[in-house]
């Protein structure tokens, strides 16, 4: 009996001033939870693959820096335009760092960095740069396409949203 | 008595509606030569020569005599002409078969000395003469004068760096 009252006033709700005051503090927080704080984002493009595939679904975590500072292998969320289009890259280098490939190898400060998940390495060239003060250098994951053609460099750290949520 | 309310009532709102249609705000305006530059700058599959001329002409017509190009990584920075910019943009079409150019999230900045600058994301979705499908987005801002009657012309144009190799 209880739980077909409960039933009840869960689809066929009474419309009190208590009911709707619950429901609009309901709406507000979802739209600030989901709007500022944890962003519902589609994945598409393959850059960070195998770790991020193509089509995949998850959230922005705004509050993920909000206690911490950024650190090497850190994924990221990049505001590329607008407030919901972003780019997902992975931290490399941090400010100050001399970062560098050489056939493929990521190399920082001259000494090579494992990278675990990467799948396939590729043999990109990229001639030894300094990351300035204030920005970081991310990349993606799937180094398999030229080095022509993929996104990647230093971005000022204010242009980072937030990390994924899983 | 009640009648006459009501009749004034419509007579306010259509008068108020017709002023705003009329008197279009600046923020609007400069919204409606982003309308415009979306749809010249767009390519209908089969678009014919005499279409083709009619866009890139009233695309011409959009900007200013002397435009500031800012496209780190194109080889198209700098300062152009207006017949230059309808060069450019003739020669970008032709690589589409097929394209659309969007703008969203547009943010208007009005100075008082007839000067705006708009920041917006551009997607361009097509596909290329080679077949392949396109999908870009850029951060995007414009920068745009007011003449003395009153329209806006694009002055610069920059694609934002997000990231820098």
């Amino acid at each position: 009996m209880a739980g077909k009252e409960i039933f009840r006033r869960f689809f066929f709700p009474t419309f009190t001033p208590a009911y709707l005051l619950r429901v609009s503090i309901l709406a507000v927080s979802a739209y600030l939870f989901f709007g500022f704080i944890c962003i519902p984002l589609a994945i598409r493009g393959k850059s960070m693959e195998p770790a991020y595939r193509d089509g995949g679904f998850n959230f922005c975590w705004s509050l993920k820096y909000a206690f911490r500072g950024l650190e090497r292998h850190d994924v990221v969320f990049i505001r590329l335009a607008g407030p919901r289009v972003m780019l997902l890259k992975r931290v490399v280098a941090l400010e100050g760092e001399e970062v560098e490939f050489r056939k493929g190898r990521l190399l920082v400060d001259g000494r090579e960095i494992s990278e675990p998940y990467i799948r396939e390495r590729g043999d990109w060239d990229l001639p030894p740069r300094r990351v300035e003060k204030g920005y970081v250098y991310v990349v993606g994951d799937s180094r398999r396409a030229l080095i022509t053609e993929q996104y990647f460099g230093q971005t000022p750290v204010g242009r980072v949203a937030g990390g994924p949520l899983w | 008595m009640k009648g006459r309310y009501l009749i004034s009532a419509v007579v306010v709102v259509l008068g108020l509606l017709a002023y705003f249609y009329f008197h279009p705000s600046e923020e609007k305006k400069i919204k409606k030569q982003l309308a415009h530059l979306s749809e010249y700058a767009s390519k209908d599959a089969g678009e014919s020569t005499f279409a083709l001329a009619r866009r890139l002409d009233h695309m011409g017509a959009l900007f200013a005599d002397r435009v500031d190009l800012k496209a780190p990584g194109y080889e198209l920075s700098g300062t152009h002409t207006r017949r230059e910019i309808i060069h450019l943009a003739a020669r970008a079409r032709m690589a589409f078969s097929q394209m659309t150019l969007n703008f969203h999230d547009v943010s208007i900045a009005i100075s008082g000395e007839g000067m705006a600058k708009v920041s917006t994301t551009g997607r361009l979705k097509g596909m290329s003469t080679a077949g392949k499908r396109v999908d870009e987005i850029q951060s995007l801002e414009f920068s745009l004068q007011k003449d003395s009657e009153g329209r806006w012309f694009f002055t610069a144009v920059e694609v934002v760096e997000v990231l820098k190799k």
